[in-house]
């Protein structure tokens, strides 16, 4: 057994008896892991306000390759969501990436620069003002990047040619885009011109920058449609992120 | 057969299903119940059929029940113009237990969770909403302080708002007994937002 010492951000907990916790972490060494936090329920924790989802932690655990479940020795925060907790917006929006992460990311594979991409859009979403949804946008465009299931965004996936102001025919089975004559024959999604030019700068703005997004309604459609079809034809076939439907079911009571 | 009766072993198999039961406290009482504790066995068999049949939800406030509407609802020296909305019933009993209130409950059944799908929907929000009337002068939001808790209470007060009545949030912050030192920034963060004026 091995005692190890990481960073971590709480994914999601579970209760456990009558005072404990399973918690599943992200950690930035070791991949995602699910503890037992021993008592983490009781009002005298050493845990109490440690263990809720989204707060980046670290953590000391004891660690048996045999088990699927290790065990929390010491957690202490190094950064907690206060204005994300209590605001649904942020709320639902910081819970979307948790779930993409849970959902995504296989047992215990280790990939720093998602944890780091997971912590940054978290610390940003806590801080920010204005365009909320343009931090998950940014935060799936490069997850998508690190888990290896980038998509061809910028030219057509038959002729090769680049895909302008006309836009293109998004297939994400196929991995990208078809242009507008290629596309036809295929079928897909359209995708306007204006929404390709949002991709592609997600791709390169920094991540304080996206809150200055000013989307259309018809384009935050068309990439709301195009992340979720990619992320269920790559990531997991069965349904959406739910807390970016319970995210756009709130929308109306704004 | 380690138990050398299958009625037996299916019966702590039984026990071990309910929350809190290990195999050995199972087989502890299994045996109590079979060979000290026949009266007693027989008296849980009754109360247990009677809490399948007796008890119910509220049709007001969905708090378990065994009268419709139930008794806090329809005791009329509670205060009715006051509404504390709820998590469950162990809520409803842990502010009970606390003594003080003389206001009515609405317990929601649960609270909103994106992480497992749960939304407005599955919660008795829409009955809130609908059992507010020209009576209703404040609606107290006592979920608990998680982040589920404070979400589901952020988005009962946008809700609400419109309705007119008086939104309350129960108070964060420092636990009686506890320390400054001790606790993590959102709680100190709350204690302090929440700070009262000290009366004589």
């Amino acid at each position: 057994m091995a005692i190890l010492n990481t960073q971590a951000l709480v994914l999601k907990g579970w209760k456990l008896g009558e005072t404990s916790k399973i918690v599943a972490l992200y950690t930035r060494d070791y991949g995602k892991i699910k503890v037992v936090a021993k008592g983490a329920r009781d009002p005298k924790s050493q845990y109490r306000g440690c263990l809720e989802p989204l707060t980046h932690l670290n953590v000391i655990y004891y660690d048996k390759r045999t088990r699927d479940l290790q065990l929390l020795s010491k957690a202490s925060i190094v950064r907690s969501p206060v204005q994300i907790i209590g605001n649904i917006e942020k709320t639902t929006l910081g819970l979307a990436m948790a779930e993409l992460v849970s959902r995504a990311v296989e047992g215990e594979e280790t990939l720093p620069p998602l944890f780091d991409l997971l912590s940054d859009s978290l610390q940003t979403l806590d801080s920010a003002n204005g365009f909320l949804e343009g931090i998950i946008w940014y935060f799936e465009t490069h997850f998508i990047r690190l888990m290896g299931y980038e998509p061809v965004w910028e030219t057509c996936m038959a002729c090769k040619d680049s895909l302008g102001a006309e836009g293109g025919f998004f297939h994400p089975d196929s991995g990208g885009l078809f242009c507008s004559r290629c596309g036809g024959k295929r079928g897909g999604f359209a995708v306007s011109g204006e929404t390709l030019e949002i991709l592609f700068w997600l791709q390169r703005c920094l991540l304080r920058e996206v809150t200055a997004l000013n989307v259309q309604p018809g384009q935050k459609a068309e990439i709301r449609k195009m992340f979720d079809l990619y992320f269920r034809t790559h990531i997991d076939h069965r349904k959406s992120l739910n807390a970016l439907n319970i995210y756009y079911s709130l929308e109306g009571c704004a | 057969m380690e138990y050398g009766s299958e009625t037996l072993a299916r019966v702590i198999r039984a026990f071990c299903r309910l929350p809190g039961l290990g195999e050995k406290s199972a087989q502890r009482i299994a045996l109590f119940l079979l060979q000290d504790g026949r009266d007693e066995g027989e008296q849980l068999v009754r109360t247990i059929q009677d809490l399948r049949e007796k008890v119910h939800a509220c049709a007001i406030c969905n708090n378990l029940t065994e009268t419709d509407p139930c008794v806090f609802c329809s005791d009329p020296q509670r205060d009715g113009s006051i509404i504390c909305v709820v998590e469950d019933t162990r809520d409803v009993m842990a502010i009970e237990r606390a003594g003080g209130y003389r206001g009515r409950y609405h317990v929601l059944g649960g609270l909103l969770s994106p992480l497992d799908g749960v939304g407005e929907k599955d919660l008795k929000i829409a009955e809130l909403t609908a059992r507010l009337n020209r009576e209703t002068r404040e609606v107290i939001l006592a979920t608990n302080p998680t982040v589920e808790g404070e979400m589901t209470a952020a988005h009962l007060a946008r809700l609400l708002k419109p309705c007119g009545v008086k939104i309350t949030r129960i108070a964060r912050g420092i636990p009686f007994g506890g320390s400054l030192e001790f606790n993590d920034a959102i709680t100190v963060s709350r204690a302090l937002e929440g700070r009262s004026e000290m009366v004589d």
